[in-house]
Formats: structure tokens, sequence, C-alpha cells
């Protein structure tokens, strides 16, 4: 990476920004922090931008997003598996740019259709609540709008359902008012009550309800009976229904306006973003201030374009202390598997990228996992033809070319374990054949031999973790800490040599215990004696002490990969159970059918929830156990200013569309 | 007189209480999930990822179980006699997965649900939750090989 550092004319601003755009191989920094900070710099310029005019290009795509989501909704179409952006050449994008007139024309008419479509939502809102509010009264058969005689009045409301109506009619009438308390209804909350008296004991007779929490109703805006107006708002709620549905078809039919929308859309957002970036601009009067990263093989690219845009400018190396983004660059078969490291954290700008390291590893674990050559074919076979199909892009593609990989390398395990679909040919050609037929592992079946397959795992996991030291090592090295890498990593090299020399080597040879025992102890006296050394005083006892402790976490770490062997036998023992349990029916076309159908059923379970366990887990043996021997992360991602657009990707006229 | 065949089967139910631990996991993953959901229904195929997790356990649980009926011979019909320490053996060889099972099922359902939370504020971070729950694990897996270990050193 290095810092550019740029000065132009004001009138060369808006033409470098939008080259820079084509570009996108810059990212440019904030630099608002060095008005305030540095002395030299203060007062010399201002921050550029306008936040206004950012304000209202906001709104407006807001607008644009409001009518493609509109379409979205009411789409009746088939989604595809995969959102995927269109590629389009530079000049098709401007073809379409140039009905772009028309095209805010379509906007403006789907957000019409769209605001018609909440106002029905509303009014079916509004007369459901009203409906509902009318219910309890539904046995109530005077009309609504009556509210008494010339001498008595009648009065509609509610109490709640704990006050006792005979007690409160007792009290209301006080002795001698002529006072009706009618209960038309009761539920959990209320009892609704229809109230009536003379006109001369209204007064006492509401002050009595009232104490007892009565609450007249508001529905004196309903002319006839509860139940005609119910009727009246079902058919009410009924057509606007049917409005409501009638205007979804219409958005329906206007998603042929969509392609449009969603290029102007990306237009909108690629002048938004031009303007903002504006924003980590200084300027003076006529010229403008601009830095950023740039990578240093883009450098060519970049000054030519600075130099045609009469700029001067200057490049230098990142300095100290200085938060560099990262850029990962890896061969085509790396490539994919940094969407693991990524998913972890980036490495550190000064840091080593792992993942040139743990490609290889990633794949072979996830295939002794999965260790089902069957399963293997289908993953690899699907994840080619998404790769072939789609026009993936980004982590999708990453993840979805790794699993490719990872595929492949199941085929392989699972021909070495024998696991064609569990044992599934086997079964069929002896259920509807009555064949015995036999394939033999490449390798050896764990099945019959866990315990070597079990042995075999922890020397993977040693190579594994090795490796890992190993890179530890050489970044000490190339520190010139050569000493360091002698102490704590080559000292443990010798003890978990020497350590399964001793233990496991007589197997092989007698010859190999003995000098296991001394490479052993060697090592683990340089931990003892060296532990220490950065420690002081009593520490330096302690500390070679507590170093030669760690023996307990190296032996977890090993350990840890014991799951290639277990996870494998899971794939391996369920799919058998899959193929036992299909053959029960026996031969015959009965049998054969059932045996395909749980042969499907079964299988895909078993794939996609031991894929699942094999993705997890050969993750975790990276991020666990080799990533904590040596890496550091924490690096942030280069993202140059670019046409950062989600629908449409365009590529220039020149080349073929390729990313 | 309890017979070795019967500790053997009794051995393989221990194993598949397993399906205890998982049953419990997933449930409490699924209520997370649930919730997340409803802010965004979108999310529904990542949650299921993560509710799968602790499903692992049952499986551990009926992988065992299967495997002792594969050494004794319950699924072909002709079961071999087991003397009494034999089927205690079998019986024992159960126990590690079973028992590990339930509590590490629980407890990666927990993990996991904590995880689908993560998903619904900071979906870029899904990754890490998944290997927060993965993490769990271990522990299931290693009682598994304990078990397999037994019971495939133990001559029958």
């Amino acid at each position: 990476m290095k810092k550019v550092a740029v000065i132009g004319l004001d009138t060369a601003k808006e033409k470098l920004i939008s080259d820079l755009m084509e570009l996108g191989m810059v990212e440019i920094t904030d630099q608002a922090q060095k008005l305030t900070e540095s002395e030299e710099w203060r007062g010399l310029g201002e921050r550029d931008g306008d936040s206004d005019k950012l304000t209202v290009m906001d709104y407006d795509i807001n607008r644009v997003a409001v009518a493609l989501e509109t379409l979205e909704k009411f789409s009746t179409a088939k989604k595809p598996l995969f959102e995927t952006r269109k590629a389009m050449k530079q000049s098709e994008f401007a073809k379409t740019m140039a009905g772009r007139s028309e095209i805010e024309k379509n906007i403006e008419y789907v957000l019409e259709l769209n605001d018609k479509h909440h106002g029905l939502k509303e009014l079916i809102n509004k007369k459901q609540s009203e409906l509902i509010s009318l219910t309890p009264w539904k046995d109530y058969d005077l009309p609504l709008e009556e509210t008494g005689t010339k001498n008595t009045i009648l009065d509609l409301g509610v109490v709640p359902s704990t006050v006792d109506i005979l007690a409160l009619k007792e009290l209301a009438e006080d002795g001698d008012n002529a006072v009706v308390l009618k209960e038309v209804n009761r539920d959990r909350d209320f009892i609704y009550l229809a109230a009536m008296t003379t006109r001369d004991c209204e007064e006492d007779m509401m002050t009595v309800l009232k104490q007892y929490g009565y609450t007249p109703l508001p529905l004196k805006d309903f002319i006839g009976t509860p139940a005609e107006n119910m009727q009246k708002l079902r058919k009410e709620i009924e057509e606007t229904e049917k409005d409501c549905s009638q205007l979804e078809e219409e958005i329906n039919k206007a998603d042929s306006l969509k392609f449009g929308i969603q290029c102007v859309y990306d237009q909108m957002c690629m002048e938004r973003d031009a303007e903002r970036v504006k924003s980590k601009l200084l300027k003076t009067k006529r010229t403008f201030n601009l830095e950023g990263w740039v990578p240093a093989k883009s450098m060519d690219a970049v000054s030519k374009l600075l130099t045609e845009n009469e700029c001067y400018f200057d490049f230098r190396d990142p300095e100290e202390g200085e938060d560099v983004p990262v850029m990962t660059q890896n061969g085509s078969f790396v490539y994919p598997f940094e969407v693991i490291t990524e998913m972890y954290s980036l490495p550190d700008y000064r840091g080593v990228d792992p993942t040139k390291f743990f490609a290889i590893f990633y794949a072979m674990f996830f295939g002794i996992m999965l260790s089902d050559a069957g399963y293997g074919i289908v993953i690899a076979v699907t994840c080619f033809i998404l790769l072939h199909k789609f026009d993936l892009e980004g982590a999708t593609y990453k993840m979805i070319k790794m699993f490719l990989y990872c595929g492949v390398s199941t085929v392989f395990w699972g021909a070495m374990f024998g696991g064609w679909f569990g044992d599934f040919f086997q079964v069929a050609a002896k259920t509807i054949f009555n064949k015995e037929i036999n394939i033999e592992p490449l390798w050896f079946n764990p099945i019959d031999d866990p315990t070597r397959l079990l042995i075999w795992s922890l020397v993977f996991g040693v190579v594994h973790l090795f490796l890992g030291m190993g890179i530890k090592a050489g970044m000490l090295i190339k520190d010139g800490k050569m000493f360091d890498a002698v102490c704590d990593i080559f000292s443990w090299y010798m003890v978990i040599i020497g350590g399964a020399m001793y233990l496991a080597g007589g197997s092989i040879s007698q010859a190999l215990v003995k000098p296991g025992m001394y490479i052993t102890i060697l090592g683990a006296l340089i931990l003892l004696f060296t532990g220490g050394r950065k420690n002081k005083g009593f520490g330096k006892v302690t500390g070679g002490l507590s170093s030669l402790y760690n023996v307990t976490s190296y032996i977890s770490d090993i350990l840890s990969y014991s799951r290639l062997l277990a996870l494998g036998l899971a794939t391996g023992v369920i799919a058998q159970v899959v193929n036992t349990m299909g053959s029960l029916m026996g031969g015959g076309i009965v049998g054969t059918i059932v045996l395909m159908i749980v042969f499907v059923i079964g299988h895909t379970f078993n794939l996609a929830i031991n894929a699942l366990g094999a993705f997890v887990h050969s993750s975790r043996l990276q991020y666990i156990e080799f990533f904590g021997k040596f890496y550091e992360d924490g690096g942030e991602e280069f993202r140059p200013f670019g046409k950062d657009t989600k629908y449409v990707r365009i590529t220039k006229d020149s080349d073929g569309g390729k990313k | 007189m309890i017979s070795g065949n019967v500790w053997a089967l009794l051995g393989a139910a221990v194993a598949a209480l397993a399906g205890i631990g998982s049953a419990m996991g997933v449930g409490i993953a699924g209520q997370a999930a649930a919730g997340v959901l409803a802010e965004d229904p979108k999310k529904f195929g990542k949650t299921l990822i993560l509710q799968a997790l602790p499903g692992t356990q049952g499986i551990y649980g009926l992988l065992m179980a299967f495997l002792v009926f594969i050494r004794i011979g319950l699924l072909g019909g002709n079961m071999i006699d087991l003397t009494l320490s034999q089927g205690l053996y079998i019986f024992a060889s159960g126990l590690p997965i079973g028992l590990v099972g339930i509590w590490s099922g629980i407890a990666q359902g927990k993990a996991a649900a904590a995880g689908i939370m993560l998903l619904g504020k900071r979906p870029d971070q899904m990754a890490k939750g998944i290997i927060y729950a993965a993490m769990v694990e271990t522990y299931a897996i290693f009682a598994l090989l304990i078990s397999i270990l037994m019971l495939f050193n133990l001559g029958i």
C-alpha cells in the first residue's frame, strides 16, 4: 500500500472524482482531523462537501428504494436462488440513462400506486376497528343514533366487569329515581350497558355511574342498529379489499419497469457517492487536496490518471502507527478460502495472510469429516452448476468455489475410506438384484478400524500445528529473533516429536523409543531453562515451569483433531443406517421404490447436517488450533472508492465483462 | 437374572438419551430464532443453520446406539449371546455420549440462541456465532470418541 497526496485545481475536481470512481483503485481517506489537530494545516483550507445537497440526494434515493420495494412486494415473478448483479456495458448503461426522465415518470407512477395501496389498507384497518368496536353491541336492537324521547334519555356505555350491576342500579335509583340499566353484553374486561332514565334524573344517574367507572361510548356517528351497521361495514371492507387486490395486480403488471428503475437507482447512488466523497477532501478558494491509499501495483494507473487531470501528487510509504487498509492477494486455488479468513478477521497490515497455508488443510479436513465420495460428488456438481449458471460475485462466489474444492476433496477421501452414499450400492445390489458386490476402500474403512484413523487424525493434526508454529518461527527469524524461535518453537517440536517416538514409536521399531525419550527431555530442558528468560527475579524459575506446563494446551490442541475421526464415522454410520432402513422392505418393485425414497430423504438429511458439521469444525480447527499459534489479525479491509452499485455491474466497453 | 444382552441394549438406550440434550437445545435455539424472524423474516435460512447445530448430539447418540446394534447383531436378527461382563462393558460404552450429550446439547442450544441474537443485530458476524456454538460441541465429540473406542476395543 502507498499513500497518495494530491493537490489540484478546483476546475478539475469533478472530472477527477468521476475518473477515480471509474478506476476504483484508491481508498480516499478523511482529512478533516488534520485541520483541527495539525498546527501546520490549521487555517490553510476548509472541509469540502455540501451536506444539504447530500440530504436531498439521500431522500430521492429513498423514494426510488420505496418504489423498488413496492414492485418487489407484489411481484409474482419467481425469484432466483441468488440475487446477482446484471453485467452491463458502459455504453448500454448510458443508453438506458438517456431515457432517465421517462424512468423517473415510471417511478412516480409506482409511488402513486403505492400511496393508493397504503390509503386503501388504512381504510380497511379503520373499518375493521369500527367493526370490532360494534361487535359487543350486536344484540342491541335500537338505532344507535337514538338518545331518548321527550322525557327520557338513553345512553350507551361500559363499566368494568367487576361492577355489580344490581347494586349499581339500586344506588343510581337513590330511592325514587326511575333508572333502567340493561346489560347488553359482557366480556372479560367490560359490561356493556344501556342506561335509561327520565330527563330530570339524568344528572344524578350519571354522577353515580361515573363513580363506578362508567364511560359513555362514542358510537354516535352510526345510524341504524349495530347489526345493520356491521353488515354494511363488512360489505365495505370486502369491496375495499377487492380494490386493493386489483391495485396489487396493477403493481405486479408494472414489474417490467423494474429494471429501468434499478438502473436509475444505481446511477443515483453513484452520483451520491461522488458527492459524499467530497466531504473527505479539503479545499481552498481555487484548489482541493485529496489523500488516499493505493495498492502498490496500481500506482502507475493512478499516476497516469492524476497527470491527465493536471494534479500535483506524491506517493509515500505508510508510516509507523498508521492504520493501513489490507488487501489480500492469493492465487486462483487459494483465493476462495479467503472467505474463511475474512470470517475470522483480516490479517494485520504487517502480519501474515494465513490463507495460502491453511487452504489445502481446510479442504482436506472437510473431506475427512464428510468422508463420502457420493456426497462429495453431489456438492462438487452442485457448486459447479451454480458457478456457471449464476453471475456470482464477492463472498458468495468465493464460498461456492471453496465448496467446489471441498467437494472434490470429499470425493477423494470418500474413495479412500470406501464410502459411496455409505454402502448404498452394496445394499441396493443385494436387495434388488440379490447379488453380493464389494466396493473396496482405497485405503481402509474407518468403521472396521477406528483406532487407526484416530492415530492418523492426530498425525494430520500435528502436521497442521507444526506448520502454524513454523510460521511463527519464520516471523521471529525474520525479525532477527533466532534465539526466541529456538526456545519457544523448536523446543516444542522436540518435545512433541520425541514424545510421539517414545510413546508410539515402539510399534514401528524398538530403536525409536530411547532416542525419543532423550529428544523429549532435551526439549523440555530448553523450555524449563529459557521459559522465564523475559521475567525478572523469581519469575525466571516459575516462568520455565509454567512454559513447560503448556504441554497440556498442546495435548488438548492435538486431541482436538480426533474430531476428524468422530465426524467421519458419524457420516459413514448414519449413511449405512439409512441404507439399512431402506432395505427393510426387501426386493421387488415396492421394495425398490421404498429404497429409493428412503435414499433421497435420508441421504439429503445426512448430507445437509454433516456438511454443516464439516464446514463448522474445519473452520474451528483453523481458528482455534492453527491461528492460535501465530495469527495477528485486526486489519481493515481495503475499500477503494468505486462504483458501489446494487443491481447492475457496469463493465468497460473494451473488456468482455470479467470481474 | 439380567443377561449380558439386556445390559448391552440398556447401553444402546443410554447412548440414545443424548437426544434429550439435542431436543432441548434445538428447542431453545428455535425460540430465539422465532424472535429474530419476527423482525426480519429473510433470516430464516441463516437462523435454521444455527438452530441445527445442537441437533448433532442426538445424532451421535443414535450413531452409538446403531453401532451397538451392529456389534451385537441385533439388526441381522440373530443376536449373539453375551456374557454378563461383556454386556456391562457395552453398557459402560454407552454412558459417555449419553450423559455428555444431554448437557452439552442444552448448553450448545443456549450458545446457539445467543448466536441467533447476534445474527439478529449484526448479520455479518454470524460465522462467529456459529463457531461459539461449535466450541461446545467439541466435548460431545470427545464423548462420542470415547464411547466408540470403548465399544470397538472390547473384543466382542
